[in-house]
């Protein structure tokens, strides 16, 4: 496909030819991402980030009021959404709403990573609202998204010979705004002017740095309905509003994933680390990606580097811990566990994970404490209750484990640990038609399964280890 | 016995990108080759609407499946809403 043409053509509603598909076959991204979004938000009004993504598709579709309104409601769930509030500030701005000498005051005390790129934003908007001519070009801005701005609001008033000028400086910076440009017609070497059609092609475009999670989004859609060009198309405009180049090769990474093509998958994540080394996001996606394709060295080093860069994930903390286990170091894992759950304590596979290796470790009363912290949480589980029978098994506990046991198999009926323990603690208490029915149960179901394990120490009735559930 | 959960849990995340589902809203976990998924069901692409009865029920069966099928997967965990199927094997907590 040409993506001159898609990218300088697309219509706002972003109607585009399915590739490849039957002729006439037409997906709307926008439309279906609306309908998508309305339809989430119905099932769970309460999600701020989806009413920021709808007030963004309104914004992108030039829907100021509804914008508004979509932002409004974000910042009414989360107050201190600074995301929001800026959409929020730019929707009644383009609606000549918002006097341009309202300086930002945004809520909340923590200021994002991007702030003062919004607020530079936010102060061209301004000016242009009050008559002026603005010029992004404050020190807060790195000069690539100087250059990229400067163009657009040059765009926006007309100016294509300014336009021209800024995305010149942008192509000569990157190497990646340049193809991009030239693919998207934007920019011709060999003109000395932009066109009309590239003119318009920049104005069309929402010119917010957050609104790449938009066209992020967007870009997804297509690459699911198989759409490969446009889907990439949608990821360079994401990289036209905030211009990441590693941040572009993840999401070219996902498509790719789609499509199924795992050796571009990886040389995308790693040309993703190594265009930006401290964006941690790309980081966790290479070592997991490493880690699945065998590459398990290079997978440690990324998450590892992750963790560093970002100590704040609790995810990546659990996934180390996982890896510790694999490398048979107990106590590190546990101490990584434990700190994912320092970070988030409502995070229900560290938890999980640590109980478990507490009554492997034979500390049966600690994991115990753990397992009884999930079900308190609402969590439970056939395997879970399965693990705490055995735990309370190897207390001399028989009541107990009875219980967690009997609600094991309740939960599922298929599971057959649940119903061998259960023989076993029947067995136990004297109470031997019970335990043939268990036992005929644990034969019915557990086909297939390794042969139990010899039983374990520290049991006052029966074995502490056995099959999975 | 633990091998192998970190490269199960590698896989289970790759799965879902595949899969367009939205990693960062769902807590993903393995122990002892038992895969738990817990949290907010959504989709990072339109066109997918897991809020649809039917199609969360078969997206889910689909789901559980390929997860089943990762090597050293012994069972799935799916805490995410409306994932029962009857047989009490998944439990959901509600959206």
């Amino acid at each position: 496909m040409d993506r001159n043409r898609e990218l300088t053509s697309e219509k706002a509603d972003g109607v585009a030819s399915r590739a490849g598909g039957p002729s006439g076959l037409l997906i709307d991204a926008y439309r279906e991402a609306r309908q998508a979004l309305r339809a989430e938000l119905e099932h769970h009004p309460g999600y701020a980030d989806l009413r920021q993504r709808l007030g963004l598709l309104h914004l992108a579709l030039g829907e100021w009021p509804e914008a508004q309104a979509s932002f409004e409601e974000a910042l009414g769930i989360h107050p201190g959404y600074r995301a929001a509030y800026y959409g929020l500030r730019a929707s009644l701005l383009l609606q000549g709403a918002l006097d341009p000498r309202d300086e930002p005051n945004p809520p909340g005390d923590a200021p994002q990573t991007d702030e003062a790129l919004w607020r530079e934003i936010d102060r061209a908007y301004r000016d242009e609202a009050s008559g002026k001519s603005p010029e992004p070009e404050g020190q807060a801005l790195p000069g690539l998204v100087r250059s990229h701005y400067a163009a657009a609001f040059a765009a926006r008033r007309g100016d294509a010979a300014a336009a021209r000028r800024h995305l010149l400086e942008a192509s000569r910076e990157s190497p990646t705004s340049a193809r991009i440009l030239a693919e998207a017609g934007l920019l011709r070497p060999e003109d000395e002017e932009i066109g009309d059609g590239a003119l318009e092609a920049l104005r069309s475009l929402l010119w917010l740095p957050f609104a790449e999670e938009l066209y992020g989004y967007i870009g997804r859609t297509y690459a699911a309905g198989g759409m490969r060009a446009e889907a990439m198309a949608s990821f360079d405009r994401a990289y036209l509003v905030r211009p990441s180049g590693a941040a572009l090769a993840c999401r070219q990474a996902e498509a790719a994933a789609h499509f199924g093509e795992e050796d571009r998958v990886l040389s995308l994540l790693r040309e993703a680390v190594a265009a930006e080394p401290g964006y941690a996001r790309a980081r966790i996606a290479l070592g997991f990606e490493c880690a699945a394709q065998g590459y398990h060295d290079e997978g440690r080093e990324q998450l590892e580097e992750a963790l560093r860069l970002a100590p704040g994930y609790a995810d990546v903390r659990y996934n180390l811990g996982l890896l510790r286990l694999e490398n048979g170091r107990e106590e590190q894992a546990l101490e990584l566990f434990r700190s994912a759950l320092g970070l988030n304590p409502s995070y229900v596979p560290a938890r999980h994970s640590m109980a478990s290796l507490l009554c492997r470790l034979n500390r049966h009363e600690e994991g115990l404490q753990e397992y009884e912290r999930l079900l308190r949480q609402g969590f439970q589980s056939a395997d879970m209750l399965v693990h705490m029978g055995r735990a309370a098994l190897a207390l001399g506990r028989a009541d107990e484990a009875l219980q967690y046991l009997e609600r094991a198999g309740f939960l599922n009926p298929d599971a057959p640990a649940a119903f061998y323990y259960l023989g076993v603690v029947y067995k136990a208490k004297g109470l031997r038609r019970k335990a043939q029915c268990a036992w005929r149960r644990y034969l019915e179901t557990s086909s297939g399964w390794e042969p139990l394990p010899e039983p374990g120490p520290g049991g006052a009735i029966g074995p502490c280890s056995g099959p999975a559930v | 016995m633990a091998a192998g959960d970190f490269a199960i849990s590698a896989k289970v995340h790759r799965l879902l990108k595949r899969r367009w589902l939205r990693a960062e809203q769902l807590q993903v976990g393995v122990t002892e080759g038992v895969v738990l998924l817990r949290g907010r069901l959504g989709a990072e692409a339109a066109g997918v609407d897991l809020d649809d009865p039917a199609v969360r029920g078969r997206f889910l069966g689909r789901l559980r499946r390929d997860l089943l099928s990762v090597s050293g997967v012994t069972e799935v965990v799916l805490d995410v809403g409306g994932a029962e199927d009857g047989g009490g094997r998944w439990i959901g907590t509600g959206s």
